[in-house]
């Protein structure tokens, strides 16, 4: 086994300690107005890489289709991720250096040290091009399965309506949805978001000055921390979002790349984020369903959050709800060994 | 009851929304006009109660900006409808429209009054005023309007009586169709429940849970309230003109 090889297994040994758990429940407003659930969620452990993912579709009588675009979303992103480090001959193509190794492996162009920040961004870049490529190859694989029935083809708005009588596969729009996803990978984290939703961090520390991310949010649990890494965008305000289905979904993509694998990484919809007036008691409750996956059985903890999640939505925002996670369970325990029999840490913002 | 229940659900708040009523008690606003609207708004307080206690998807909350030769907020913060009263205000002084879009652009963040920014719905802005603005107001209306929570608002202008310059409210609104006169005291009291109760009917419903629009969305709230304005026959003359009061101002 030649040496690069022998480190990367050494690397995954790391990902041995996670925890990965996905839930998606349908809002009490989508129940009481017999809309389906349009949300997705799936995450996964496998042996050089865990995932968690969600996808919140669009609800408008317009997105008729989003229930199915969100889950295409997050099969997408997977089917992505399992093609990029699982796939040899998989590479990623830099075609703005000729000069330089132009066709490197993705796991490469991501944790090797050496590569410059430019460079990690355009592979990361080429990375949401390719889940967006997928997406939109599944979308119109559907609407070729199964075209759209008169009723639907009446919620198409007008402008785009002749459009699609020319050509069956353009609107894509009725599979609208938002993607937030999580990839741990040997020694980094890979975050990356299109549209609303949020994505929490929990970790001993924030990112260090010289990883130039700039957190929202921070928020102080004892030893732990929590933030959100990824950088807003102001054109996801009130009801209006980005979207895997907008004409510039491929410059919409946000990331962030961490150096090193974090305690916890949440994903959730803004089904749930919406149920919290103040920012810190929703952080509060993601470090409170740590405490339960740590110290409770993994199935009576799941079998909690799952019998808690519609009740949230009844009591809050009535919308879907949709969250992934992806924890070390040993390392949480490490760090809050301090405070476990004691009552919980209020959340401190810094 | 299971564990969240104990530590979360305290936290847990339904979505806010939050109605301003923008006040001219500038010196013309003096007698019937404002003793009228302090009444009307007043009376209306109850129907904006239940419609926050019967809908689960939004809790209203209502603020207060007056103007007249400064702007003042009555309210320091957004109250919560079950808990406000309404200060009957007084009127006197000059017409500082200026000072109060100043005013109010500085709230319209989340680090003021939008802080439960998460899981706001978009607000109602409702404009009373009988004048002219007698302050240089054009550069801060401009930068009203480029507030993302203005822009994104239910904005509706009640114009009393005919001095009123309409351009002005037009160019708050941003529609002519949400600038609507009164001549009366008793149109004026139809008029601020209908404008209150509709747009906060509208503003608050659950249209947006889960129905996120991509951003080349159609409609927006500002039309459903037009929308629902042009449903109405409320700016229709009634069968008997006495049920409006004579012409009072």
């Amino acid at each position: 086994m030649n040496d690069k090889k022998q480190k990367l297994k050494q690397l995954s040994q790391k990902l041995k300690s996670y925890g990965a758990k996905h839930f998606c429940v349908q809002g009490a407003l989508h129940i009481k107005n017999n809309l389906p659930c349009q949300d997705s969620a799936q995450s996964c452990l496998e042996e050089n890489f865990c995932l968690a993912v969600i996808a919140d579709g669009h609800g408008s009588a317009q997105y008729f289709r989003s229930d199915r675009g969100s889950r295409i979303a997050v099969e997408a992103f997977e089917n992505c991720v399992k093609e990029a480090l699982t796939n040899s001959k998989y590479y990623y193509h830099d075609s703005t250096h000729p000069k330089d190794n132009t066709a490197i492996n993705l796991i490469d162009a991501l944790s090797s040290s050496r590569i410059s920040i430019k460079k990690r961004n355009h592979a990361i870049q080429w990375f949401c091009q390719s889940i967006l490529a997928n997406w939109l190859i599944a979308v119109r694989q559907d609407m070729q399965n199964e075209p759209f029935t008169k009723e639907e083809i009446r919620k198409i708005p007008e402008k785009y309506r002749t459009l699609h009588e020319k050509d069956h596969s353009e609107y894509t729009s009725a599979y609208g949805s938002t993607l937030i996803a999580a990839l741990l990978v040997a020694d980094f984290c890979l975050l990356i978001q299109i549209g609303d939703g949020v994505c929490i961090v929990f970790d001993d520390a924030e990112p260090d000055a010289s990883s130039k991310i700039k957190p929202v949010h921070k928020y102080a649990h004892g030893n732990l921390v929590s933030f959100e890494p990824i950088p807003v965008d102001d054109k996801c305000f009130l009801n209006t979002t980005t979207s895997l289905c907008d004409a510039k979904a491929r410059e919409e993509f946000r990331s962030c790349y961490l150096k090193k694998l974090p305690v916890a990484v949440f994903v959730s919809s803004d089904g749930i984020e919406d149920c919290f007036h103040e920012r810190a008691d929703l952080h509060k409750f993601f470090h409170r369903i740590l405490f339960d996956f740590s110290d409770s059985h993994e199935a009576q903890a799941q079998a909690e959050l799952q019998a808690f999640l519609p009740r949230l939505s009844e009591k809050g925002s009535g919308d879907d709800m949709s969250l992934s996670m992806l924890y070390d369970v040993s390392k949480f325990k490490e760090l809050t060994a301090d405070v476990r029999d004691k009552q919980l840490p209020e959340a401190v913002s810094n | 009851m299971g564990i969240y229940d104990q530590t979360i659900m305290q936290s847990v708040a339904r979505r806010s929304m939050t109605v301003f009523f923008l006040v001219d008690t500038s010196g013309s606003m003096d007698g019937a006009k404002i003793g009228t609207l302090n009444q009307a708004v007043e009376d209306t307080l109850p129907e904006l109660k239940n419609i926050s206690s019967s809908n689960a998807d939004a809790q209203i909350k209502v603020a207060v900006l007056k103007f007249d030769t400064n702007a003042e907020w009555i309210t320091p913060v957004p109250a919560e409808i079950e808990s406000f009263q309404w200060t009957p205000l007084n009127a006197g002084g000059l017409t500082a429209f200026g000072e109060a879009c100043f005013k109010l652009e500085q709230k319209l963040h989340k680090e003021a009054f939008m802080n439960d920014a998460a899981g706001c719905f978009a607000p109602v802005f409702i404009l009373l005023s009988d004048g002219a603005p007698t302050d240089s107001y054009q550069t801060q209306l401009d930068k009203l309007k480029n507030n993302p929570w203005f822009k994104k608002g239910v904005r509706v202008a009640i114009a009393i009586g005919d001095d009123t310059i309409c351009d002005t409210l037009e160019d708050f609104t941003g529609n002519r169709e949400t600038v609507l006169t009164v001549y009366s005291p008793e149109m004026l009291r139809k008029i601020i429940r209908f404008v209150s109760v509709t747009a906060s009917q509208v503003a608050s419903k659950s249209s947006n849970v889960g129905q996120q629009s991509a951003p080349d969305q159609t409609t927006t709230k500002q039309q459903d309230f037009i929308d629902a304005l042009q449903q109405s026959t409320i700016m229709e003359p009634a069968d008997d003109d006495s049920e409006l009061g004579d012409i009072e101002w």
